[in-house]
């Protein structure tokens, strides 16, 4: 059963449909990427997770109850907009924040006190909002995320504004909360985030899911059923292309490193690499005339990034 | 789960212990101290004097004026001006008098037997009522005391024909008669509904800064995505009435605390109506009242007052909270509020205005309707309590506030739930009407 469940869920407003019909699973222990392009609906559908706003129409379940105000003390949010207190001391704010979620006065106290420890941030529980950066303020409103010990966690854009010692620490914590058990939902548009972290992925354009699965599934999914090879030959002497192939792309080079580590330096060989367009039917001809022809040092599979496919999906030129 | 208390409790501790709040609690007093003491202090340093040049061809006032408070009265030299009517070249010589500082001139023209005249006061700014009334009152009494003399009166004969009754009034209940202390009530209910007045707007608009702030600050989304937009504005509205009394508390304790030090200074010896208005003090009514005023207030209904006062002073706070909350909901800065805070504040200031009224005629068709209609209400019936209003007209208001408390605390919580995620929309009533009806 899935952890959070999302069922045909619709809303609109006044005269602009935000979702249409869209469901979605996340299972328990994953960690899913949110993706689309600004407006296609996710912050619509991370408030209703949230209840910060209903659905006009179908339900959202999470662990197999239907959300109601008690889930509030189970789920932490990031939100986009990111905002305290100015004027009001770190420590009393983290307070607020996890007392308002649900926990008691001293468990509010001993999670801050963790929390503000492990992110190395003890000497600002006095400070007010306003004496910090952008970025100290983000911590702040990560560790309120994180204080109560969600069992589902929503993080909307959270690496953006980070320096990369932070974003390094937020990785660390993001795959740390997974292993503890923790769900976990993930806005981003940063590629990168959903190849390196996500296990799930999910995308949404014009009010609906355009593609929806477990990461590696949906990069193949989306393969031009792109092969690569890289071959050690001589460069003036290239082997002859397989017959019915042309390679779709091809280049050489004499310090091509490869993925296995072995440098074509060590071994005085030029690496010519070539790619195919190809089914997985005809990978064996192929790969069968280059052992014949030349000596084959790497053989993959070319999946598309994320990048491609999102583009691909949503399309260059789509209004934002 | 309720967070009703814990917001309450943040906003009522963050409040009381910002500098803010320090500062006004101790200068309230003081301000309001000021407002006092300032017009005392002034009228007793004003040395300031205008000189009265008096142009009096047929010498009937030589003895009309007394040089007292600030006016010096001088008779013109003989031909400074002509005896009849002025001409051309009396404007240029009274021009030519007004060129000195804190001059005037003033022209008696006798027109007939009876000595009726045409009095005329000359300034280089306007001349101010109390200058002008005083010379009238001069002028008239002269010519009182003339024509007595016509007739062969005798003054003191005249004097002691005038009738000196008082009136006391009384309120006919069914245990017999009982003093209605009509001054008492009118400085209580006026009293009352000034603190009223302050309130709403000083913690109605604190509410609404609360709200701006929040959703300006962006803590608004993470703030709802734990608590109900309801639950929110409620510990919102709670929380700051706390401060809001805790804050009165506070001024009234020093308050007492700073009139005992002026009282033992002796500063208020005068007090400010016999200094600033230049009256005899024999003629201020409340000397002849003031040995009953400790009576007077023991014998004040006070057990049903007092909970009466205090229940309408929380309804009407919480009626005007809940529709300033919904006003910061709506907008994105303070600076945009100022269109919605108008429909508000018009029925406050309209009620605070007909109190003025209420309390020369407590018991009239404006009072009546004004104590029902709840947004005008709450002022306006702590004006009239203290001279007593029957028990159905106190039931029925009653009623009414509540009913339109419930109202706007559900009108607002709509608002406000939509409102709070709004941003950059130009709000207008209208949008405000559509956010009502909204799913």
């Amino acid at each position: 059963m899935s952890f959070l469940e999302i069922r045909s869920v619709s809303k609109s407003y006044r005269q602009h449909q935000a979702l249409k019909e869209v469901s979605l699973d996340i299972q328990r222990g994953h960690i899913m990427g949110l993706l689309g392009p600004n407006g296609a609906g996710k912050t619509t559908l991370i408030r209703m997770i949230n209840r910060i706003l209903a659905p006009d129409s179908g339900t959202i379940i999470l662990d197999g109850t239907e959300l109601d105000p008690k889930h509030s003390r189970r789920i932490g949010y990031l939100p986009e907009e990111r905002g305290l207190y100015k004027k009001m001391k770190i420590g009393e704010q983290l307070l607020y924040l996890s007392r308002l979620r649900g926990m008691s006065a001293g468990d509010s106290l001993t999670a801050a006190k963790k929390w503000m420890i492990r992110l190395e941030m003890q000497s600002w529980w006095n400070k007010k909002a306003e004496e910090l950066s952008k970025g100290m303020q983000q911590k702040v409103q990560l560790v309120a995320s994180l204080m109560h010990d969600p069992d589902l966690l929503i993080l909307d854009e959270p690496f953006s504004g980070f320096d990369p010692v932070n974003a390094q620490m937020l990785k660390e914590i993001i795959l740390e909360r997974r292993a503890a058990g923790t769900t976990l939902l993930i806005s981003t548009h940063r590629m990168e985030t959903v190849e390196d972290l996500c296990s799930d992925v999910v995308l949404i354009h014009k009010a609906g899911v355009v593609l929806a699965g477990p990461t590696q599934a949906v990069r193949r999914q989306h393969s031009g059923n792109q092969i690569e090879i890289h071959c050690a030959g001589d460069l003036a002497s290239p082997p002859p292309a397989p017959p019915a192939h042309t390679p779709v792309n091809s280049t050489s080079s004499n310090s091509l490193a490869i993925s296995d580590g072995i440098a074509s330096e060590s071994t005085g060989e030029a690496i010519i690499r070539l790619v195919f367009e190809a089914t997985p039917s005809e990978w064996p001809a192929i790969i069968e005339h280059y052992n014949h022809h030349s000596r084959i040092v790497y053989f993959a599979e070319r999946l598309p990034s994320f990048q491609d496919i999102f583009i691909k999906a949503v399309g260059p030129n789509h209004q934002s | 789960m309720n967070k009703i208390p814990l917001v309450a409790g943040r906003e009522f501790f963050t409040r009381i212990q910002s500098r803010t709040f320090l500062v006004m609690s101790l200068l309230g007093p003081l301000l309001f101290g000021l407002f006092i003491m300032v017009p005392v202090l002034m009228a007793q340093w004003d040395n300031e004097s205008t000189t009265v040049w008096v142009h009096d061809p047929s010498g009937n006032f030589d003895s009309a004026f007394a040089n007292a408070d600030g006016l010096n009265f001088q008779k013109l030299p003989q031909g400074t001006l002509s005896n009849g009517p002025l001409n051309a070249k009396d404007s240029a010589n009274i021009r030519e008098l007004l060129q000195n500082s804190d001059v005037g001139v003033l022209s008696l023209q006798v027109v007939d037997s009876s000595w009726n005249s045409k009095i005329a006061y000359f300034s280089e700014q306007s001349a101010g009522l109390q200058i002008t009334e005083r010379i009238k009152n001069a002028v008239n009494e002269r010519i009182y005391q003339m024509r007595m003399n016509q007739y062969g009166l005798d003054p003191q004969t005249i004097e002691s024909l005038k009738a000196e009754s008082d009136l006391k009034a009384y309120v006919w209940t069914e245990e017999g008669s009982q003093d209605s202390h009509t001054e008492m009530a009118t400085m209580l209910g006026f009293g009352a509904a000034l603190l009223m007045y302050m309130f709403i707007f000083l913690y109605g608009s604190m509410v609404m800064r609360g709200v701006i702030e929040e959703k300006a600050g962006r803590v608004m989304e993470l703030l709802i995505s734990t608590t109900s937009p309801f639950q929110l504005m409620m510990g919102k509205i709670l929380g700051i009435a706390s401060v809001g009394l805790f804050q009165f508390i506070l001024w009234i304790l020093l308050g007492a605390g700073i009139s005992t030090l002026i009282g033992t200074m002796g500063l208020v010896e005068s007090s400010p109506q016999t200094a600033t208005m230049g009256v005899n003090a024999a003629q201020l009514p409340d000397t002849a009242t003031s040995p009953n005023w400790m009576q007077m207030l023991g014998s004040m209904p006070w057990e049903s007052i007092v909970p009466l006062f205090l229940f309408y002073f929380l309804g009407g706070y919480f009626l005007y909270a809940a529709l300033f909350a919904a006003v910061g909901s709506a907008v994105d800065s303070e600076g945009d509020s100022q269109q919605l805070v108008m429909p508000i504040s018009m029925p406050i200031i309209l009620a605070f205005i007909a109190s003025q009224f209420v309390m020369q005629n407590p018991h009239g068709s404006l009072a009546f309707w004004m104590s029902m209609f709840p947004l005008t209400s709450p002022i306006v019936m702590v004006v009239r309590l203290p001279f007593g209003v029957p028990l159905w007209e106190i039931a029925l208001s009653i009623s009414l506030l509540v009913t339109a408390f419930v109202g706007s605390v559900w009108i607002a919580g709509r608002i406000f739930r939509i409102g709070v995620l709004m941003y950059g929309q130009k709000v207008s009533l209208g949008l405000l009407r559509k956010w009502l009806f909204y799913r």
